[in-house]
């Protein structure tokens, strides 16, 4: 696919007016007619569902998906240009995942913005558009006026009716379109900031683009940093209580990943803050926060299998392949058992306490502001508790070397993430660019080990497999076989990546990395 | 980019009507595509309702850059734009053959105007010049319409022989069969002449049918004013054809 052109491109440039119920088509045609040679009219009613992920991903993107009665399209909303759509058969459910959809433009660009994330019914309306193509003597349509009256669906989400018009230029008629703004601007029309569409979102109550998992919030750097903590902690219950009802109904496998992301960040927190947040309630705290990590292991695991299903059965040759699919079908089996037990853990009580614990529970602990680390600006301990980090980080790994053992990686792995996430809590402290800098190079050891210890733990949970097959019947000898090749497979990549151990290590530990710390550190502490 | 020229040494053998019908299906398909009449009679340009400027010429074209895309117009249709023609196009051969790299110019002058496209459709005029040898160099595929008489079966023999000399990928050539009359005897006989032999020959045909000869009164391609006719149907066949030719899947 070439380029995406721009709402900066003249020629696709669209204005959203917002339109007094009193403006009719026919007002509209009689004032554009005025300064055209001719105009035809469409008009088109009928009930469209806006789609997007959990976490507004098409919406962040610049997308957004419309469902109608001739099937799906995807709308740029800056230009108002279909950039793909697909002819759902009437006979097929909605689809929730690009691989459900047929190999198409509209496929593909799914798959690029929403990787697994489900596409999901955000809005849905009854939505008359009147478009009037205005035409020159030739009578081509060199503009475009769509008047859209949005009204909500009987028994759907509730929203105040609304009526726009969309202004449309066409490529290379600029002079005509300019006639067409003047026409509607000296009428009274204000333009809108954003596409009817997003408005109509948002006049539902929903917050195109509103969920973010970052963990940086914009604290002032004087703040005290048992205060901080506490805000930060609050913000991280929030994550995982906006998780909650997407992992119990199984939108996709991503609302437990977010969910899991916010919980050891939040277990990860307590750690680093442990000073300032010292009170008896931080540690009983941080040992609920680890059941409930260990609780939802098992689900994780089983998901990263069966999103990964491909990338094994791309290792085995063809012909052993089918021989794989009971492991799969098993992993399905296990999956269902998983959420149905974390669908009850999360709808207890206990689980919510363990929340509200969280939102809260510090607030109350008398003794959480007394101590000098509390008192301490959040600024200062920021750097502080970054070097100490990135300390532990550089002692591991210079501990390191081609024989340590799975283990000692995988230690060395989580100090990468502990120092990843006190990095991610103050970004808002430090300059941007250094940050990305001192990020994106740790974020290049992290991915590198994490690939690692994923192939040590696939390994571990094949062997595991193996072994619980119940008898060497003919049946299981394929599938044995197949899996046995596999692990094969694995272990070979294993120490593929292994040999590269060394050049990792020191690229990070380089002088010239130590040094872009060093000056992140030294820098002047920026406000939010 | 994937550029497609629909090109005939002969001329009225329903090359311009496929060009625009396909161009149109493939803008309906999702991609973005950009049609460049290249006939200095412009008309694919009159199809879609549009004019060059009043200063855009040949003299314009070749210079290329922001001369080439301040010309081009969008269609009536989404993601469909055109390049249109103009009568100076002519001259095109002569102003070619005084410059430097002649042969080479078109793709040169495309160059830019690929990132924002997924197909470029070339209509070209007929005849071999040297703007048909840069459509050659130009073109990833090369589709020819031929209609089942003795005299289109000879100009395409003429232009195999061209190519095959020139060197050409014989596997960037196709033929289509083009204002096909099944009720004629000769019609039937010769979608099997010899001089197609080795050469690729799709298997869907665009019959003869007065509406894709009415597309000159509504001035509109027939694939979106009337889908479900029997001439557009051919044509969404032929398209399905061709994008399987080209490895594109007709999702």
């Amino acid at each position: 696919m070439g380029d995406q052109r721009t709402a900066d491109d003249p020629d696709l440039r669209v204005a959203f007016y917002s339109l007094p119920p009193a403006v009719t088509a026919s007002r509209l045609c009689s004032r554009l007619r005025r300064r055209f040679d001719g105009l035809s009219q469409e008009r088109h009613s009928g009930q469209i569902t806006l789609f997007d992920s959990f976490d507004w991903r098409l919406f962040k993107r610049g997308w957004l998906a419309i469902g109608e009665s001739g099937g799906y399209r995807l709308l740029d909303i800056h230009t108002d240009q279909t950039l793909a759509s697909w002819a759902a058969p009437k006979t097929k459910g909605q689809p929730r995942f690009w691989w459900e959809l047929p190999e198409s433009i509209f496929q593909q660009r799914l798959r690029h913005c929403l990787g697994v994330r489900a596409l999901l019914p955000r809005l849905r309306a009854i939505r008359t558009v009147i478009t009037l193509n205005l035409l020159n003597p030739e009578r081509k349509t060199v503009a475009r006026v769509h008047l859209d009256t949005l009204q909500p669906v009987p028994g759907g989400e509730g929203f105040e009716p609304l009526q726009q018009c969309r202004l449309c230029a066409i490529r290379g008629y600029d002079g005509e379109r300019r006639q067409a703004e003047l026409a509607l601007s000296e009428w009274g029309l204000t333009a809108l900031p954003e596409h009817g569409l997003i408005n109509a979102l948002r006049r539902a109550g929903l917050q195109p683009g509103g969920y973010s998992t970052s963990p940086s919030l914009p604290l002032p750097p004087e703040m005290p940093t048992a205060h901080a903590g506490r805000r930060i902690l609050s913000h991280l219950a929030g994550i995982m209580a906006q998780n909650v009802d997407g992992i119990v109904s199984d939108l996709d496998s991503e609302c437990l990943h977010d969910f899991r992301v916010a919980l050891r960040r939040a277990r990860s927190l307590l750690t680093l803050l442990e000073d300032a947040l010292a009170c008896s309630d931080g540690d009983a705290l941080k040992s609920a926060l680890r059941d409930l990590g260990q609780a939802t292991n098992a689900l994780r695991d089983v998901d990263v299998y069966l999103l990964h299903r491909a990338d094994y059965e791309a290792l085995l040759p063809g012909a052993m392949r089918p021989a794989i699919a009971p492991l799969f079908a098993g992993l399905r089996r296990q999956r269902r058992h998983e959420l149905r037990a974390i669908g009850q853990l999360l709808c207890s009580e206990g689980f919510r306490a363990t929340l509200r614990w969280m939102e809260n529970a510090l607030d109350a602990c008398p003794t959480a502001a007394q101590t000098p680390a509390a008192t301490d600006p959040v600024g200062v301990t920021a750097r502080r508790v970054i070097a100490r980090r990135l300390r532990r980080v550089l002692k591991r790994a210079g501990l390191s070397d081609a024989d340590s053992t799975d283990e000692t990686l995988h230690r060395l792995r989580i100090e990468c993430k502990k120092l990843r996430y006190a990095l991610e809590f103050f970004a808002a402290f430090f300059e941007p660019v250094q940050m990305a800098q001192v990020v994106g190079q740790l974020k290049e050891l992290q991915d590198y080990l994490g690939r690692i210890n994923d192939l040590a733990v696939q390994q571990r949970f094949l062997d595991g497999f193996l072994k619980a097959i119940p008898d060497r019947q003919a049946g299981d000898l394929a599938l044995t076989a197949a899996v046995g090749a596999l692990i094969g497979c694995l272990h070979l990549n294993q120490r593929q990546e292994r040999a590269r151990l060394g050049e990792m290590l020191g690229r990070f530990s380089a002088k010239s990395s130590r040094r872009r710390f060093r000056r992140l550190l030294a820098s002047p502490e920026t406000m939010p | 980019v994937t550029i497609l020229a629909y090109y005939s040494i002969k001329g009225g053998v329903g090359k311009t009507a496929a060009c625009v019908n396909l161009a149109y299906l493939a803008a309906a398909d999702g991609a973005r595509v950009l049609l460049c009449d290249l006939d200095p009679q412009g008309s694919a340009s009159y199809y879609f309702r549009v004019a060059a400027g009043a200063k855009h010429d040949s003299r314009h074209l070749l210079k290329g850059g922001k001369r080439i895309a301040r010309n081009i117009k969008g269609s009536d249709f989404e993601r469909l734009d055109l390049l249109p023609a103009d009568i100076s196009y002519r001259q095109l051969d002569i102003l070619l053959s005084d410059m430097k790299r002649s042969r080479k110019r078109l793709r040169e002058l495309l160059a830019p105007l690929e990132r924002f496209y997924d197909y470029i459709f070339l209509d070209c005029p007929p005849n071999i010049t040297l703007i048909s040898e840069n459509v050659f160099r130009a073109a990833d595929f090369i589709w020819v319409p031929l209609i089942p008489t003795v005299l289109s079966l000879h100009s395409f023999e003429t232009l195999t022989q061209f190519l095959s000399e020139n060197g050409l990928d014989r596997r960037r050539l196709a033929a289509f069969f083009s204002m096909v009359e099944t009720r004629k005897r000769m019609h039937r006989q010769l979608t099997h002449a010899p001089a197609l032999q080795g050469w690729r020959v799709l298997g869907a045909a665009v019959p003869y049918l007065s509406e894709i000869e009415q597309m000159g009164l509504y001035r509109q391609p027939l694939t979106h004013r009337r889908p479900a006719s029997k001439a557009a149907k051919a044509y969404q066949a032929l398209w399905r054809e061709m994008k399987t030719v080209m490895g594109v899947d007709a999702g």
